[in-house]
């Protein structure tokens, strides 16, 4: 590794969970994952409870919570208008001129595209992505990084992909992760990071190209870059004032097959893209997710992406945060890619799909031990800095677990085990009458919601009816359930897993291709 | 395009911020009932629940048309009453107009429950011979202390000793001479707020009805059980449960010895040896 400042909290930087601690350690670590399970439950038992034995003051918590869910929606609506009015101009600038001022020349980009069990078809249609993306291609460095478990079969796919794209790029290169290495978890984090220490001894050690040089873009099987992806991300690296200290977000459209997929995925599918580009209009909240660009002497100085742990997407970047003492952001480039909304051969096992896909996201919490224990240990974090990510962190994935629930179902409960005495107030009556309303406001910003996300269609295919154009209207009266069943019962399931110390394994969203 | 600039991000906020601060209080104001009257004082108000439970009825509250109900939408809550007494008129065509004067008091509301009775009912001959004919004959020919031969009806029946009760749902209903009572099975939970006095005391029974003539049958009137039907020498009529202000009491078959049993949850009369089906 090159040279750099000793981090003090570098010798756990890789830590997975509790179990891999001694000691004192090993109990604070074991808190610290403890700590968002506590927070959701005692919220959600409390509320319970509250509108037992005090209704009154549930009542008024409640009625409270609506006009602080009301606001938060309107600052949310005000970040989302605005990132799409960005997206929107994004999408129309063209990069390659905007890099005509700029030395470009000696950049590098190298992308890693992981396969595990997804089809040959879509691996296909992320390397031609890749081939049609502007920018000179002799400077990509693509690695397809399969995993030996999937045996004879992914190394033909392998194969056939070579014999098809290896002349489309710089060099093309195909590895395959071993099975059963000690101490590594199965997952894209593992498999990933085996691709980027081939590709350093492969490629750049083989073809001397200085690592501060590359921009290294870790794609999920699925993703598909717009056009100019590789041009807005060089412009966004040469121009940022420190590129070996950031990461680029780009914003994870869901639109390859938007169209064939059921109602309840695409509306999950369209909530989470709208998510992230309201965090792209927060960058200070923001950490990486999914598929997402680094500098590769970054990623070399941290040792890649963690192998024993579900979510190394979001990890790198709390890596790199604790491993540079807290002088490590996220720059949200506002330039889309396009993934697969989850989708199954059937609708049950798309549902099933969905709710997995996001506890696995929810599982993310995980991170919150990491980085409280590393502030712990680390004293060169500045202690503002420390509050402030320990509050994003915590309040975003208590949010995540209990909001949607107090909102749309425990909302209702002090009318219902308040008793008699509550229930003959003005109180009482006005309650549901205060909620409604609050909530009903605030659903009307669901009116933006589908004007937005109209926007971001790819055109109607051949087949599909101006039905399904409508339906992509009135989804979104869907929100308030898909708020509940696919974001807080899979958050609440995440953290009680993590409560409990049941650590989940990786789970490989289901990129069921509908044949045309 | 830059990113939104932190400063705007910040005025945002801080015009949220300040939003939720002068909402919150005027919004739990509100919620407990707190209204701003002519001089601009705070005062405090009460309201009033209706529970009708059909379309089609007018609800007048101090004679000032409120609402009409409709299929979707059969209750009504006023609020902004200032405590003291209100007048409710629940009127339906064709039907009884029902009535009843109740106090509201600052920051809780008043439950009432009117029933709307038909002025004339669908009186249908039952003839005889079928079956039906037999079971309201056998229902009939039961004094009111033998129920063995009675079928199970929506209301359980039970004798005792020289009282006849009943029970449908959480009321219980009992002759005593010729007056008639109703006690809440459930002690105070849940109890109808029309068993207590406005300090919230409760009573354990209430006087339903009392007649210098005799009480010759009663029942709940069907599936409702605020409601009591009685038969007396006069005829067969509803009379409600609560006794706040007025009691309303109507006549459902308004002919001279007519008796009645509930049989199945369908009201059927018995009228100078003849039996009919009365639809309410």
């Amino acid at each position: 590794m090159e040279p750099q400042e000793e981090s003090p909290s570098k010798q756990y930087l890789h830590i997975g969970r509790a179990s891999e601690l001694s000691g004192r350690d090993r109990v604070l670590y074991r808190a610290f994952e403890m700590l968002p399970g506590i927070l959701s439950w005692v919220t959600l038992i409390g509320i319970v409870l509250l509108s037992i034995f005090a209704p009154r003051f549930a009542a008024y918590f409640i009625i409270l919570f609506s006009l602080y869910w009301l606001l938060k929606t309107i600052y949310f609506s005000i970040h989302l208008r605005y990132n799409w009015k960005r997206l929107k101009h994004n999408l129309k600038v063209d990069w390659g001129d905007m890099l005509l001022n700029l030395k470009d020349e000696h950049i590098r980009h190298l992308v890693i595209l992981p396969f595990s069990i997804e089809s040959e078809e879509t691996v296909r249609r992320s390397l031609q992505g890749l081939v049609d993306a502007k920018g000179e291609k002799k400077h990509f460095f693509v690695v397809l990084a399969g995993e030996e478990r999937r045996g004879k079969e992914g190394r033909e796919i392998a194969e056939k992909m070579k014999k098809e794209f290896a002349r489309r790029f710089g060099v093309f290169l195909a590895t395959f992760h071993p099975d059963n290495v000690q101490g590594e978890m199965i997952g894209k984090g593992s498999n990933i990071a085996y691709a980027a220490e081939e590709a350093r001894k492969e490629i750049l050690t083989t073809h001397s190209v200085p690592h501060q040089d590359v921009i290294v873009s870790a794609f999920d099987t699925d993703t598909i870059c717009y056009p100019e992806y590789f041009n807005c991300l060089t412009w966004h690296f040469l121009t940022v004032e420190n590129p070996h200290r950031v990461s680029f977000q780009p914003v994870p459209f869901y639109n390859n097959n938007i169209w064939d997929v059921p109602v309840l995925s695409r509306v999950v599918a369209v909530s989470s893209t709208f998510w992230q580009m309201i965090q792209q209009e927060r960058p200070e909240k923001l950490s990486t997710f999914s598929s997402h660009s680094m500098s590769f002497k970054a990623l070399y100085e941290v040792g890649y992406w963690q192998k024993n742990m579900v979510s190394e997407d979001s990890r790198i970047f709390w890596n790199l945060f604790v491993f540079y003492n807290g002088e490590y952001e996220v720059v949200p480039i506002s330039y889309p890619v396009s993934m697969d909304a989850n989708l199954a051969p059937t609708i049950w096992q798309t549902m099933k799909g969905v709710y997995k896909q996001h506890r696995r996201w929810s599982w993310g919490v995980e991170n919150i031990p990491y980085v409280l224990f590393h502030f712990t240990k680390n004293k060169k974090i500045p202690f503002k800095k420390k509050l402030q990510v320990t509050y994003m962190k915590v309040e975003g994935f208590w949010s995540l677990a209990t909001h949607p629930l107090i909102l749309f179902i425990l909302g209702w409960l002090p009318i219902f085990v308040g008793g008699r005495a509550f229930n003959v107030t003005v109180l009482s009556y006005n309650l549901p009458i205060v909620a409604r309303s609050l909530l009903t406001i605030a659903m009307l910003g669901l009116v933006v919601s589908a004007i937005i996300s109209l926007s971001l269609l790819p055109p109607r295919p051949k087949g599909k009816s101006m039905r399904h154009y409508i339906g992509m209207v009135v989804q979104w009266i869907l929100v308030p359930v898909t708020m509940v069943i696919f974001s807080a019962l899979p958050g609440l399931d995440a953290q009680t897993r993590l409560l409990f110390g049941r650590y989940m394994g990786f789970w490989i969203t289901h990129k069921h291709v509908v044949k045309k | 395009m830059k990113p939104l600039s932190k400063l705007k991000r910040s005025i945002f906020l801080a015009l949220l911020v300040f939003i939720f601060a002068v909402t919150l209080p005027v919004l739990l104001f509100y919620s407990t009932g707190y209204r701003l009257d002519g001089e601009y004082k705070l005062v405090q108000t009460g309201g009033l629940f209706i529970g009708i439970g059909e379309s089609g009825a007018s609800v007048y509250v101090d004679d000032k048309f409120l609402k009409k109900t409709s299929r979707f939408d059969q209750n009504t809550f006023v609020q902004n009453l200032l405590p003291g007494v209100h007048s409710i008129r629940v009127e339906k065509e064709d039907h009884h107009t029902w009535k009843k004067e109740l106090d509201v008091l600052p920051k809780k509301v008043t439950e009432s429950y009117p029933f709307l009775i038909s002025k004339e009912p669908k009186v249908v001959l039952i003839e005889e011979g079928g079956r039906l004919f037999e079971e309201i004959r056998i229902a009939f020919a039961t004094s009111t202390a033998d129920t063995s031969l009675l079928e199970a009806s929506p209301a359980t029946e039970d004798i005792f000793g020289d009282s006849f009760v009943k029970q449908l749902g959480n009321m219980i209903i009992w002759q005593d001479g010729n007056a008639l009572y109703a006690r809440w099975a459930k002690g105070l939970d849940n109890i109808p707020l029309y068993f207590c006095n406005l300090e919230g005391l409760c009573q354990e029974r209430l006087s339903v009805f009392a007649s210098q003539i005799a009480l010759r049958h009663f029942d709940f009137y069907p599936g409702n059980n605020r409601v009591v039907l009685v038969a007396t020498g006069t005829g067969v009529f509803a009379v409600e449960i609560d006794n706040r202000s007025n009691k309303n009491f109507i006549p459902v078959y308004d002919e001279r010895g007519a008796l009645f049993r509930v049989h199945k949850g369908e009201l059927y009369v018995k009228d100078r040896g003849s039996f009919y089906h009365v639809a309410l």
